[in-house]
């Protein structure tokens, strides 16, 4: 259950105008009324653009939030930023890659375990990226390629909200309009609205398979990659690093603002 | 109607790829009725340069209006409908993952001879078996 703070604010949530307190007449605490007074100096946070559309070198794909920290996540141009056929890293070699929304810090973590033997090839494809004049690509977290996944779903095919033990779609780091850590249904996510993302003739969509996250998971016996299949969104763990039977696609992010957490 | 091929300009500045890096983010030049059909993704990902600038014009196959202002940045070339065809023909062509996959050439697709088996589990395409074989895998995150 979020907290709520005067004027009916949950943490966690963006501050618009809807969120006004009701007129003060009530009695607030010292705390509350200075707890306000921060909020009201704080500037919204707004999606830049529209999802899909161009944004910072790239296509604008939602937002994360980053232990109180909001960024915009950027996916890369198809046409240079997306592969197919990168193996995440070396059979059982631990990375400590172990973020689930920290997609650079992540990243830069397989490159120092790669020692430039080109085990972590996903990673690497990311992190050599210049593309719309930014150099800061990375291979995106779990959590961030979730975003990807619920605003740039590329078909119509229903979602399995749960498969193999695992419920499929809770994110954490989710942000508004995404709920927070909240399960998939068979038609939510639906469909993306981009149609430069949509499956078919569209040119920068996600296929209709699986994407390598940077992400690493402490599953026993082994550490495993975690993924998502963009055809369903059954969240993926591999714990044969080395297949090659994956997509893998940059992104960048910026400072959107901030939250209280 | 008019066959053509465009490439992505910078949203913003309307400076074509190969000439700048696009800072703002990809598009396309406005063109009367401009159809893409298709594009030449069997070729890509495509290098850049050392400033991020595209080493050469990804292309997106179409159609537009007869009237259509050809002129604008972004415009890479015009075809009979012969060599439109050709050209995806060719390009259909590139992207066929295994010699048993079966075409569509209006959607562009492959698909397999066996359907995906339409669980949970993961498989790869075995070609000399021509069929799907079950990835081993961890189950629990």
């Amino acid at each position: 259950m979020s907290k709520q703070y005067p004027g009916g604010l949950i943490k966690g949530t963006p501050i618009t105008p809807s969120n006004n307190p009701p007129a003060a007449s009530g009695i607030w605490t010292i705390s509350e009324h200075a707890y306000w007074q921060q909020l009201r100096s704080w500037t919204p946070i707004q999606a830049p653009v529209a999802i899909g559309a161009a944004y910072g070198g790239g296509y604008y794909a939602g937002q994360v939030n980053d232990s109180g920290t909001v960024y915009n996540l950027i996916i890369a141009d198809a046409t240079v930023g997306q592969i197919y056929g990168k193996k995440w890293g070396s059979y059982g070699e631990i990375t400590n890659a172990s973020s689930l929304v920290n997609g650079p810090a992540n990243t830069a973590q397989l490159i120092v375990k790669d020692r430039g033997f080109l085990d972590y090839q996903a990673a690497v494809f990311c992190n050599d990226l210049v593309t719309g004049g930014y150099s800061d690509w990375y291979l995106p977290a779990r959590n961030e390629l979730e975003v990807c996944y619920y605003f740039l779903k590329p078909t119509t095919t229903a979602n399995l909200p749960f498969s193999n033990y695992v419920y499929h779609g809770r994110n954490a780091n989710a942000f508004y309009p995404e709920p927070v850590n909240t399960i998939y249904t068979s038609g939510t996510p639906a469909q993306t609205t981009a149609t430069n993302f949509q499956a078919g003739a569209a040119s920068q969509e996600f296929q209709a398979d699986y994407y390598w996250s940077s992400s690493e998971s402490t599953v026993t016996p082994l550490y495993v990659g975690l993924g998502q299949n963009f055809s369903t969104g059954i969240f993926y763990n591999d714990y044969n690093k080395t297949y090659t039977t994956y997509y893998t696609r940059a992104m960048r992010r910026v400072l959107a603002g901030y939250v209280l957490t | 109607m008019i066959y053509l091929s465009i490439t992505q300009i910078d949203a913003v500045t309307g400076i074509i790829c190969t000439s700048e890096p696009m800072r703002t983010g990809p598009a396309y030049p406005q063109i009367k009725n401009c159809n893409i059909i298709w594009c030449d993704k069997s070729n890509w990902p495509i290098a850049t340069t050392a400033e991020g600038v595209h080493t050469r014009a990804p292309l997106f196959f179409g159609t537009c209006d007869d009237d259509a202002d050809l002129s604008v940045t972004g415009v890479v070339a015009t075809y009979t409908e012969a060599e439109y065809q050709a050209l995806k023909t060719a390009e259909h062509q590139a992207r066929k993952p295994f010699p048993s996959w079966i075409g569509d050439f209006e959607t562009m697709n492959w698909v397999p001879p066996t359907p995906y088996p339409q669980d949970d589990k993961q498989y790869y395409w075995d070609e000399p078996s021509v069929s799907w074989i079950e990835r081993t895998r961890v189950v629990q995150l």
